[in-house]
């Protein structure tokens, strides 16, 4: 199974601002109406990843996360670490039954990494 | 009920051996018959050898770390940033990430330990009536979602909380009190002017509440035998509040007893 880049993430602490102006920008539409309340952009077209604007403390700088779509986020998650990646956040069961996890890289960028709970 | 001394799961960046002494200063002002010995004995060594890491005649080996840690009830994670910081101090040329990671860890939890928000979403997943929704969430605390979401990623950061299933958040610090004690000043500011303002918040309804504050003349000699009440008083309020019954509510209790004079020279 090939494993995409499905997901990208703007961490920011303007989450509110940031969807805005890629809204403008774009014309994409943001949809926060889900348990976690994660502004999730909608791009209204075929093709590309989807994302979504999340929270960040005051004061952190706005970065771009990747998450790659795996069958099993334990197995990769285990795989990860394995090969040297930090845990930020360890196999997480999300409300609408997807698992996620985030790790930063040996080289110190924050990934993720999402799909399902394996067996 | 969860009974956890958060203070001790925030890693002070001085170091795990400023630790040790702050938990036995604290168990010892908690009960005056409380010794080093004892304090000895609940870590799982023998009084010697802890007297001389304490002293820093002796190393501290992750062995030792990871077994004190754990007899202290520190999570995992929390442990993992100091065997970073004994190990770099104890090789100088060591990773500099490894330093860096100490440091975001150690303001996640000190963001925690301040941020009445963390405790309270802790002790949410406990009512009958939880909700894993982050805008249930918000509403019942009175935070915006990005507030709750900024706090679950540190709570979720320092394995105080899983989400192990899409309908269950599980809180991992233990079903017990949270109990923040023994901080920096400005943490303890910042706590209480969250809970002040939550007291006074008209918003949050006419349920039970008492919010009050005496300031009196004392005779000194007798304050350690005050400190001893009120650390009975919490645990028996604790008990009381833990007994089976249905948990409808979250409530935070606060007690600050201080001196606003300093103390008076010794007179001759």
């Amino acid at each position: 199974m090939s494993k995409p880049v499905t997901r990208w993430q703007v961490i920011t602490p303007d989450p509110a601002a940031h969807a805005a102006f890629y809204e403008s920008l774009f014309g994409w539409t943001t949809d926060a109406d889900n348990p976690l309340a994660y502004r999730q952009v909608t791009k209204g077209a075929e093709g590309g990843a989807d994302g979504g604007f999340w929270p960040a403390p005051p004061g952190t700088p706005p970065f771009v996360q990747f998450y790659v779509q795996v069958d099993d986020v334990p197995a990769h998650f285990e795989r990860a670490t394995a090969a040297g990646a930090e845990v930020l956040a360890p196999p997480q069961a999300l409300p609408d039954g997807e698992h996620l996890a985030i790790l930063k890289d040996p080289q110190g960028m924050p990934f993720g990494l999402v799909g399902g709970g394996g067996s | 009920m969860k009974n956890t001394v958060v203070t001790s799961q925030a890693p002070a960046p001085r170091g795990f051996r400023d630790v040790l002494q702050e938990e036995l200063a604290a168990r010892c002002a908690d009960n005056p018959r409380y010794s080093l010995r004892a304090f000895a004995r609940d870590l799982g060594t023998d009084h010697s050898s802890l007297s001389q890491v304490l002293r820093g005649r002796r190393r501290l080996t992750e062995r030792t770390l990871r077994a004190f840690g754990a007899a202290l009830g520190l999570d995992a994670s929390t442990l993992d940033g100091y065997v970073a910081l004994e190990a770099r101090r104890a090789d100088p040329g060591a990773d500099e990430a490894a330093l860096r990671s100490v440091r975001e860890l150690t303001e996640d939890a000190l963001a925690v330990v301040s941020g009445l928000e963390h405790h309270a979403i802790l002790e949410l997943t406990h009512l009958d009536a939880f909700r894993p929704d982050v805008s249930w969430i918000a509403r019942v605390l009175g935070l915006t979602p990005d507030e709750v979401n900024i706090a679950l990623q540190r709570l979720i950061r320092l394995g105080m909380l899983t989400m192990e299933a899409p309908d269950r958040w599980r809180d991992l610090t233990g079903d017990r009190t949270t109990v923040v004690r023994h901080v920096g000043r400005d943490t303890v500011r910042h706590l209480s002017e969250q809970v002040r303002r939550r007291a006074l918040d008209e918003a949050a309804g006419d349920a039970g509440r008492e919010f009050s504050a005496t300031t009196l003349a004392v005779d000194t000699a007798r304050v350690p035998e005050a400190l001893e009440r009120i650390a009975r008083f919490r645990r028996e309020l604790v008990e009381l509040l833990g007994a089976d019954g249905a948990r409808d509510g979250v409530y935070h209790l606060e007690i600050s007893f201080a001196p606003l004079t300093r103390t008076p020279p010794e007179t001759p």
